[in-house]
């Protein structure tokens, strides 16, 4: 078997524009990749290899004529399902969706191949994104552990290298999480940045659609492709040219670490250690390094958060849950039924508290003059599915808890936050660190990120398949 | 707020949502239930008089 699957996107790109490899060659490395990963890790529900050999053909005949569409023309990329694909199967993980074949391309998707990228297959998530049940993929890295979600198979692909990249959706944390516990990056944008037309939702002012990649650039370059838009879920911003101006320094740039929230008793010493020695680099890397003190109302994020998000996601299955509901699985159907029983002053309340906490990460960013925020991505590594706790319903401290009290925030204010992997766990489980921004400041994201890649290597570090630890 | 939240309550919440729960479904949902009422309980120790909501409404036609 080749190596190409391990080229980043930028390589990959590279070695087509030169004729030294054709996207028909890529995507064969991909295919064998996914042929020997898919039995440990099943991070694809359907894998497009007919018309994927037709677009990397099609790819192909253009980088002949020297007519290339741009870096990411002739690159296979996963695509989450929730995300509509013209022809193909799209069922959000769920029996209520089981058969719905859409008739149009999701903008995402559509931007996607105008850019001539691959679409290799439609990556697993949990049932609707609701990170309720737990599907059967697996983590790259252990394949006894939670891959993370719900962008579960879009983070396992791409770690695994059955993909160059990936497209996930991100409500409380499901590109993020996926990335961290992976190994790769991932970039939840701005809200409105990316298109959500397309996307099956849950709610319209949590959701966003973002890239996973290997790399820092990697995802700078997918953005590039996928960012903007003129319908009603696009923020009219110009989208600048995020690949361009990375560099390995950050002089003049501030980062802001805040620890009694985000470094909290519930922190792992491994990733709280891993963090700081990130932290420290991104300081020996050019950037000034401030400390801020506790964000005014950020406690209250996840109250706003879930409070939204059950309410907004039971709107949008009204019907289904009254006509279909047996056809979930029980974890997702009792949100769905708690969701309507929200009271709606509740919700209002919720969307009023809400300008609270957006005023208090503003009021950080403006008082600190910072260009990130960073801290664990999330509170532990991952772990063995049987350990799991992704249960909601009641109270207390559970993993999926964790993971939006650290993740959340993002979502609720709308601004990006990115996670790039900063190391291991004692078990050889990947750490990541996470880098809020101001809203569309993505760019700034970009750069802190890949400097930090341009100093460490633990991205170029790749999971042994059918690793399993004792 | 969330003392007292039991299987009767929720079930008559549902019935007022025209929602049918499942038999099997109500001990979960009533955790679920009484641990939401908790997060309400947490905004609703904030003064929210003066706060506009963070979503508004564009009155534009487009």
């Amino acid at each position: 078997m080749s190596d190409l699957h391990w080229l980043t996107i930028r390589e990959a790109g590279e070695r087509l524009e030169a004729r030294d490899a054709s996207a028909s060659e890529l995507l064969d490395a991909v295919l064998a990749r996914i042929a020997e990963t898919e039995p440990h890790v099943h991070a694809f529900v359907t894998v497009m290899e007919d018309s994927a050999r037709a677009e990397a053909e099609a790819a192909d005949r253009r980088a002949g004529a020297g007519e290339r569409l741009g870096p990411l023309d002739g690159i296979p990329i996963g695509v989450k399902d929730l995300c509509h694909t013209k022809g193909v199967v799209t069922s959000a993980g769920s029996k209520v969706l089981e058969g719905f074949v859409p008739k149009q391309d999701a903008v995402v998707v559509e931007r996607l191949r105008t850019g001539g990228a691959v679409i290799v297959g439609k990556t697993v998530t949990h049932e609707f994104a609701y990170g309720q049940d737990i599907p059967p993929t697996r983590n790259s890295w252990d394949h006894r552990c939670y891959p993370g979600g719900s962008s579960a198979g879009s983070g396992v692909s791409v770690a695994v290298g059955s993909a160059f990249g990936a497209i996930g959706t991100d409500t409380g944390g499901s590109i993020r999480v996926p990335a961290s516990v992976n190994g790769i990056v991932g970039l939840k944008p701005t809200a409105g940045r990316v298109s959500r037309r397309g996307v099956v939702p849950m709610s319209p002012t949590l959701d966003t659609v973002g890239p996973l990649a290997r790399t820092v650039e990697d995802c700078a370059l997918i953005l590039n492709v996928i960012a903007g838009g003129d319908d009603a879920t696009v923020i009219d911003e110009p989208v600048p040219d995020y690949a361009s101006g990375l560099t390995e320094r950050l002089d003049g740039l501030r980062v802001g670490v805040e620890r009694s929230y985000f470094f909290y008793e519930g922190v792992r010493d491994d990733v709280r250690a891993a963090a700081e020695e990130a932290i420290d680099t991104l300081g020996q890397q050019g950037a000034k390094v401030v400390e801020v003190p506790m964000i005014d109302h950020i406690e209250l994020a996840s109250a706003v958060g879930i409070t939204v998000l059950v309410a907004d996601t039971s709107e949008w299955h009204r019907t289904f849950l009254r006509e279909h509901g047996d056809l979930y699985v029980q974890a997702t159907r009792i949100m769905l039924q708690l969701g309507e029983l929200v009271p709606a002053t509740a919700y209002v309340r919720a969307q009023k508290v809400r300008s609270l906490v957006r005023d208090g990460l503003r009021n950080a960013f403006e008082q600190h003059e910072i260009d990130a925020l960073v801290a664990p991505t999330i509170p532990l590594t991952t772990m063995p599915v049987e350990m799991l706790s992704v249960d909601l319903t009641g109270t207390g401290e559970t993993a999926l808890s964790g993971f939006l009290h650290h993740c959340f925030l993002a979502n609720v204010t709308g601004v990006p936050a990115m996670t790039v992997p900063i190391g291991f766990s004692d078990e050889l489980l990947p750490i990541g660190l996470q880098l809020y921004g101001r809203p569309f400041g993505e760019a700034a994201l970009f750069r802190i990120a890949h400097a930090y890649q341009e100093a460490t290597d633990w991205h170029r570090r790749h999971p042994e398949v059918g690793r399993v630890v004792a | 707020m969330t003392d007292g939240i039991h299987e009767e309550l929720v079930e008559a919440a549902a019935r007022v949502a025209d929602i049918e729960i499942p038999t099997l479904d109500f001990p979960l949902l009533t955790a679920a239930f009484a641990n939401q009422l908790a997060a309400i309980a947490a905004l609703d120790a904030v003064n929210a008089s003066e706060l506009e909501p963070a979503t508004t409404l564009d009155p534009r036609w487009r």
